[in-house]
Protein backbone atom coordinates (compact mmCIF):
# COMPACT_ATOMS: atom_id res chain seq x y z
CA UNK A 1 0.00 0.00 0.00
CA UNK A 2 1.26 3.33 -0.72
CA UNK A 3 0.12 6.08 1.18
CA UNK A 4 0.67 10.02 0.86
CA UNK A 5 0.31 13.05 3.39
CA UNK A 6 -0.51 15.71 1.03
CA UNK A 7 -0.25 18.69 3.06
CA UNK A 8 2.89 18.81 4.89
CA UNK A 9 4.63 21.99 6.63
CA UNK A 10 7.96 22.64 6.75
CA UNK A 11 10.89 24.97 7.85
CA UNK A 12 10.43 27.72 8.21
CA UNK A 13 6.46 27.83 7.95
CA UNK A 14 6.80 24.39 9.96
CA UNK A 15 8.43 23.39 13.25
CA UNK A 16 10.66 20.65 11.12
CA UNK A 17 12.73 19.88 8.68
CA UNK A 18 11.81 18.02 5.35
CA UNK A 19 14.62 15.55 6.43
CA UNK A 20 12.93 14.98 9.94
CA UNK A 21 9.11 15.24 8.38
CA UNK A 22 10.44 12.07 5.73
CA UNK A 23 12.03 10.09 8.74
CA UNK A 24 9.09 9.89 10.52
CA UNK A 25 6.55 9.61 7.77
CA UNK A 26 8.59 6.17 6.43
CA UNK A 27 7.95 4.90 10.28
CA UNK A 28 4.80 5.68 10.17
CA UNK A 29 3.92 3.58 6.88
CA UNK A 30 3.70 6.54 4.02
CA UNK A 31 5.60 5.66 0.98
CA UNK A 32 5.41 9.49 0.40
CA UNK A 33 4.68 13.26 1.55
CA UNK A 34 4.48 16.19 -0.10
CA UNK A 35 5.50 19.12 1.39
CA UNK A 36 2.98 22.50 0.33
CA UNK A 37 4.32 25.96 1.96
CA UNK A 38 3.21 28.75 0.91
CA UNK A 39 6.27 30.54 0.42
CA UNK A 40 7.22 29.91 -3.62
CA UNK A 41 10.39 31.75 -3.61
CA UNK A 42 14.08 29.64 -3.22
CA UNK A 43 14.74 26.44 -2.62
CA UNK A 44 12.94 24.49 0.22
CA UNK A 45 15.37 24.86 3.59
CA UNK A 46 16.92 21.41 4.05
CA UNK A 47 15.60 19.61 0.99
CA UNK A 48 18.97 18.13 -0.16
CA UNK A 49 18.90 15.86 3.22
CA UNK A 50 15.66 14.48 1.82
CA UNK A 51 17.64 12.82 -0.84
CA UNK A 52 19.58 10.31 1.14
CA UNK A 53 16.19 8.76 2.73
CA UNK A 54 15.46 6.20 0.78
CA UNK A 55 11.82 4.54 0.60
CA UNK A 56 10.25 7.88 1.12
CA UNK A 57 8.91 10.18 -1.78
CA UNK A 58 9.36 13.51 -0.53
CA UNK A 59 7.62 16.17 -3.51
CA UNK A 60 7.44 19.71 -2.92
CA UNK A 61 4.13 21.45 -3.83
CA UNK A 62 3.09 24.72 -2.71
CA UNK A 63 -0.46 26.17 -1.23
CA UNK A 64 -1.54 29.03 -2.78
CA UNK A 65 -3.64 31.68 -0.91
CA UNK A 66 -5.48 34.27 -2.79
CA UNK A 67 -7.61 36.72 -2.63
CA UNK A 68 -9.62 37.23 -5.65
CA UNK A 69 -10.18 34.54 -8.62
CA UNK A 70 -8.19 36.77 -10.61
CA UNK A 71 -4.40 36.19 -8.51
CA UNK A 72 -5.40 32.58 -8.26
CA UNK A 73 -5.39 32.14 -12.01
CA UNK A 74 -2.73 34.18 -12.75
CA UNK A 75 -0.53 32.44 -9.87
CA UNK A 76 -1.30 29.19 -10.58
CA UNK A 77 -0.74 29.75 -14.14
CA UNK A 78 3.03 30.97 -13.33
CA UNK A 79 3.67 27.96 -10.56
CA UNK A 80 2.06 24.98 -12.93
CA UNK A 81 5.76 24.10 -14.55
CA UNK A 82 7.78 25.07 -11.04
CA UNK A 83 6.07 22.65 -9.16
CA UNK A 84 4.60 18.84 -8.72
CA UNK A 85 1.74 19.68 -7.14
CA UNK A 86 -0.67 23.04 -6.86
CA UNK A 87 -2.81 23.19 -4.28
CA UNK A 88 -5.42 26.06 -3.72
CA UNK A 89 -6.51 27.51 0.16
CA UNK A 90 -10.36 27.65 0.38
CA UNK A 91 -12.16 30.04 2.09
CA UNK A 92 -14.75 32.25 0.36
CA UNK A 93 -17.12 31.08 -2.18
CA UNK A 94 -15.36 32.61 -5.22
CA UNK A 95 -12.32 31.12 -4.32
CA UNK A 96 -13.40 28.10 -3.86
CA UNK A 97 -15.28 28.08 -7.51
CA UNK A 98 -12.24 29.62 -8.69
CA UNK A 99 -9.84 26.66 -7.98
CA UNK A 100 -12.14 24.39 -9.07
CA UNK A 101 -12.38 26.22 -12.39
CA UNK A 102 -9.10 26.47 -13.21
CA UNK A 103 -7.41 22.84 -14.32
CA UNK A 104 -4.10 23.92 -12.91
CA UNK A 105 -4.97 23.17 -9.78
CA UNK A 106 -4.37 19.97 -8.54
CA UNK A 107 -6.10 20.21 -5.18
CA UNK A 108 -8.89 22.73 -3.05
CA UNK A 109 -8.10 22.23 0.35
CA UNK A 110 -10.03 23.40 3.79
CA UNK A 111 -13.28 24.33 1.56
CA UNK A 112 -15.37 23.52 5.05
CA UNK A 113 -13.11 26.77 6.94
CA UNK A 114 -15.93 28.37 9.06
CA UNK A 115 -18.96 26.56 8.16
CA UNK A 116 -18.24 26.84 4.45
CA UNK A 117 -20.02 24.50 2.01
CA UNK A 118 -18.91 23.34 -1.14
CA UNK A 119 -20.99 24.73 -3.58
CA UNK A 120 -23.26 22.36 -6.32
CA UNK A 121 -21.40 24.94 -9.23
CA UNK A 122 -17.48 24.13 -7.47
CA UNK A 123 -18.53 20.26 -7.19
CA UNK A 124 -19.46 20.25 -10.70
CA UNK A 125 -16.25 22.83 -12.14
CA UNK A 126 -14.35 20.72 -9.93
CA UNK A 127 -15.31 16.86 -11.88
CA UNK A 128 -15.14 18.92 -14.84
CA UNK A 129 -11.75 19.94 -14.20
CA UNK A 130 -10.35 16.82 -12.17
CA UNK A 131 -10.00 19.01 -9.37
CA UNK A 132 -9.17 16.98 -6.14
CA UNK A 133 -10.91 18.19 -2.58
CA UNK A 134 -9.17 17.52 0.30
CA UNK A 135 -10.78 16.97 3.86
CA UNK A 136 -8.34 18.20 6.82
CA UNK A 137 -8.80 16.18 9.46
CA UNK A 138 -7.19 18.41 11.49
CA UNK A 139 -10.05 20.09 13.05
CA UNK A 140 -11.25 16.31 14.50
CA UNK A 141 -8.39 16.48 16.96
CA UNK A 142 -8.09 20.07 17.53
CA UNK A 143 -11.63 21.32 18.16
CA UNK A 144 -14.05 20.31 21.37
CA UNK A 145 -17.86 20.34 21.72
CA UNK A 146 -20.10 22.31 19.08
CA UNK A 147 -17.60 23.64 16.96
CA UNK A 148 -16.54 20.37 16.12
CA UNK A 149 -19.84 19.18 15.69
CA UNK A 150 -20.51 22.21 12.92
CA UNK A 151 -17.49 21.56 11.32
CA UNK A 152 -18.44 17.45 11.13
CA UNK A 153 -21.81 18.60 9.64
CA UNK A 154 -19.79 20.78 7.07
CA UNK A 155 -18.02 17.76 6.02
CA UNK A 156 -21.03 15.59 6.34
CA UNK A 157 -22.44 17.95 3.69
CA UNK A 158 -19.29 17.67 1.58
CA UNK A 159 -18.99 14.12 1.13
CA UNK A 160 -22.50 14.04 -0.21
CA UNK A 161 -21.69 16.56 -3.45
CA UNK A 162 -17.93 14.59 -3.34
CA UNK A 163 -20.31 10.92 -3.77
CA UNK A 164 -23.00 12.78 -6.01
CA UNK A 165 -20.32 13.94 -8.73
CA UNK A 166 -17.65 11.26 -8.01
CA UNK A 167 -14.86 13.84 -7.25
CA UNK A 168 -11.65 13.44 -6.31
CA UNK A 169 -10.70 12.86 -2.38
CA UNK A 170 -7.72 13.40 0.09
CA UNK A 171 -6.94 13.54 3.46
CA UNK A 172 -4.61 15.15 5.34
CA UNK A 173 -4.13 16.62 8.82
CA UNK A 174 -2.37 19.46 7.72
CA UNK A 175 0.63 18.76 10.08
CA UNK A 176 3.43 21.43 11.13
CA UNK A 177 5.50 19.32 12.69
CA UNK A 178 6.37 15.33 12.91
CA UNK A 179 4.25 15.27 16.27
CA UNK A 180 1.20 16.44 14.11
CA UNK A 181 1.89 13.47 11.83
CA UNK A 182 -0.80 10.41 12.08
CA UNK A 183 -0.08 7.23 10.71
CA UNK A 184 -2.29 5.55 7.69
CA UNK A 185 -4.58 3.65 9.84
CA UNK A 186 -5.11 6.81 12.12
CA UNK A 187 -6.35 8.69 9.42
CA UNK A 188 -8.41 5.75 8.45
CA UNK A 189 -9.81 5.55 11.91
CA UNK A 190 -10.67 9.31 12.08
CA UNK A 191 -12.06 9.65 8.29
CA UNK A 192 -14.11 6.83 9.72
CA UNK A 193 -15.65 9.43 12.03
CA UNK A 194 -16.69 11.83 9.52
CA UNK A 195 -18.42 9.54 7.84
CA UNK A 196 -15.90 7.96 4.79
CA UNK A 197 -15.71 4.57 4.74
CA UNK A 198 -12.79 2.56 4.70
CA UNK A 199 -12.37 1.83 1.01
CA UNK A 200 -12.34 5.65 0.58
CA UNK A 201 -10.18 6.81 3.04
CA UNK A 202 -7.48 4.19 1.31
CA UNK A 203 -8.26 5.44 -1.80
CA UNK A 204 -7.93 9.10 -0.39
CA UNK A 205 -4.47 8.39 0.80
CA UNK A 206 -3.75 7.31 -2.24
CA UNK A 207 -4.32 9.49 -5.14
CA UNK A 208 -1.77 11.91 -4.22
CA UNK A 209 0.68 9.04 -5.99
CA UNK A 210 -1.36 8.44 -8.99
CA UNK A 211 -2.01 12.21 -9.32
CA UNK A 212 2.01 13.34 -8.58
CA UNK A 213 2.90 10.59 -11.11
CA UNK A 214 0.82 12.12 -14.07
CA UNK A 215 1.85 15.90 -12.96
CA UNK A 216 5.86 14.41 -13.74
CA UNK A 217 5.18 13.10 -16.60
CA UNK A 218 5.82 15.83 -19.70
CA UNK A 219 3.03 16.33 -21.51
CA UNK A 220 2.53 18.35 -25.35
CA UNK A 221 -0.99 19.39 -24.67
CA UNK A 222 -3.76 16.82 -23.73
CA UNK A 223 -3.45 13.13 -23.80
CA UNK A 224 -0.21 13.66 -26.22
CA UNK A 225 2.38 12.87 -23.93
CA UNK A 226 6.35 13.38 -24.69
CA UNK A 227 8.65 10.19 -24.63
CA UNK B 1 2.29 22.92 -41.59
CA UNK B 2 4.64 20.23 -39.71
CA UNK B 3 3.12 17.90 -37.13
CA UNK B 4 4.21 18.49 -33.51
CA UNK B 5 3.07 17.14 -30.16
CA UNK B 6 1.20 20.09 -29.64
CA UNK B 7 -0.27 20.07 -32.96
CA UNK B 8 -1.05 15.86 -33.39
CA UNK B 9 -4.48 15.88 -32.03
CA UNK B 10 -5.31 18.15 -34.77
CA UNK B 11 -2.77 16.95 -37.95
CA UNK B 12 -3.33 14.27 -40.23
CA UNK B 13 -2.00 10.75 -39.38
CA UNK B 14 -2.56 8.75 -42.14
CA UNK B 15 1.48 8.00 -43.27
CA UNK B 16 2.56 8.12 -39.67
CA UNK B 17 4.83 5.34 -37.92
CA UNK B 18 2.27 3.90 -35.26
CA UNK B 19 2.43 1.49 -32.56
CA UNK B 20 -0.42 0.45 -29.93
CA UNK B 21 1.26 0.56 -26.62
CA UNK B 22 -2.19 0.41 -24.16
CA UNK B 23 -5.54 -1.64 -24.99
CA UNK B 24 -8.37 -2.86 -23.08
CA UNK B 25 -7.96 -5.58 -25.59
CA UNK B 26 -4.91 -7.36 -24.78
CA UNK B 27 -4.57 -8.78 -28.19
CA UNK B 28 -3.80 -5.55 -29.72
CA UNK B 29 -1.04 -4.28 -28.09
CA UNK B 30 2.03 -4.55 -29.94
CA UNK B 31 0.31 -3.76 -33.25
CA UNK B 32 2.99 -2.06 -35.55
CA UNK B 33 3.58 0.13 -39.11
CA UNK B 34 2.26 2.64 -41.11
CA UNK B 35 -1.20 4.65 -40.82
CA UNK B 36 -2.54 3.54 -44.20
CA UNK B 37 -6.58 4.70 -43.41
CA UNK B 38 -8.72 6.31 -40.51
CA UNK B 39 -12.53 6.80 -40.44
CA UNK B 40 -14.32 8.07 -37.44
CA UNK B 41 -13.87 5.19 -34.55
CA UNK B 42 -10.48 3.56 -36.16
CA UNK B 43 -6.95 3.60 -38.05
CA UNK B 44 -6.12 0.82 -40.58
CA UNK B 45 -2.37 0.22 -39.31
CA UNK B 46 -0.43 -1.68 -42.48
CA UNK B 47 1.78 -4.33 -40.54
CA UNK B 48 3.97 -6.75 -41.80
CA UNK B 49 1.45 -9.35 -41.08
CA UNK B 50 -1.01 -7.08 -43.34
CA UNK B 51 -3.44 -4.44 -42.88
CA UNK B 52 -5.24 -4.12 -38.95
CA UNK B 53 -8.05 -2.22 -38.43
CA UNK B 54 -7.47 -0.65 -34.85
CA UNK B 55 -10.46 1.03 -32.64
CA UNK B 56 -9.15 4.72 -31.61
CA UNK B 57 -11.05 4.78 -28.19
CA UNK B 58 -9.38 3.14 -25.29
CA UNK B 59 -6.35 2.37 -27.08
CA UNK B 60 -2.23 4.45 -26.48
CA UNK B 61 -0.86 4.75 -29.73
CA UNK B 62 3.27 5.68 -29.46
CA UNK B 63 3.49 8.07 -33.22
CA UNK B 64 7.10 8.47 -34.67
CA UNK B 65 7.28 12.26 -35.45
CA UNK B 66 10.09 14.33 -36.67
CA UNK B 67 10.60 15.79 -33.28
CA UNK B 68 10.37 12.45 -31.26
CA UNK B 69 7.97 9.87 -30.47
CA UNK B 70 4.95 10.85 -28.85
CA UNK B 71 2.30 8.69 -26.44
CA UNK B 72 -1.22 9.86 -27.37
CA UNK B 73 -4.29 8.52 -26.09
CA UNK B 74 -6.77 7.38 -28.68
CA UNK B 75 -9.50 8.96 -27.38
CA UNK B 76 -8.25 12.56 -27.72
CA UNK B 77 -8.56 11.22 -32.21
CA UNK B 78 -11.70 10.43 -32.02
CA UNK B 79 -13.03 12.18 -34.47
CA UNK B 80 -13.56 12.32 -38.55
CA UNK B 81 -10.03 13.36 -40.03
CA UNK B 82 -11.77 16.06 -41.85
CA UNK B 83 -13.51 17.50 -38.34
CA UNK B 84 -10.45 17.10 -36.34
CA UNK B 85 -8.80 20.20 -37.59
CA UNK B 86 -11.65 22.57 -35.56
CA UNK B 87 -11.23 20.44 -32.21
CA UNK B 88 -9.78 22.78 -29.83
CA UNK B 89 -7.54 21.85 -26.29
CA UNK B 90 -10.13 22.27 -23.86
CA UNK B 91 -7.44 21.39 -20.82
CA UNK B 92 -3.93 21.21 -19.78
CA UNK B 93 -1.59 18.78 -19.09
CA UNK B 94 -2.91 15.29 -18.53
CA UNK B 95 -6.24 16.36 -17.80
CA UNK B 96 -8.72 15.23 -20.59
Amino acid sequence: MSYYECDVRSLPEGSDSPSRLALVARRLGYSGMIICNRATNGPLFGAGATEKIDKIDVARGVELVASSPRTLHSRTAALRSRFDFLAACGGPERIDRAACEDPNVDLLLHPQERGKRLGITAAKAARDNQVTIGIDLGPMIHLRGSTRIKWAETVHQDLKLIRKFDLGLMITTGPKSHLDLRAPREMIALARMVGLEDYEAEEALRLPERILGLNRRRWASPGVEML
Amino acid sequence: MIITPENIARHEIIGLLAEVVESTNPCLVGIRGRVTDETRNTFLIETDDGEKRVAKSHVSFVFSLPRGRVKVAGSILVSQPENRIHKKARKPRWKL
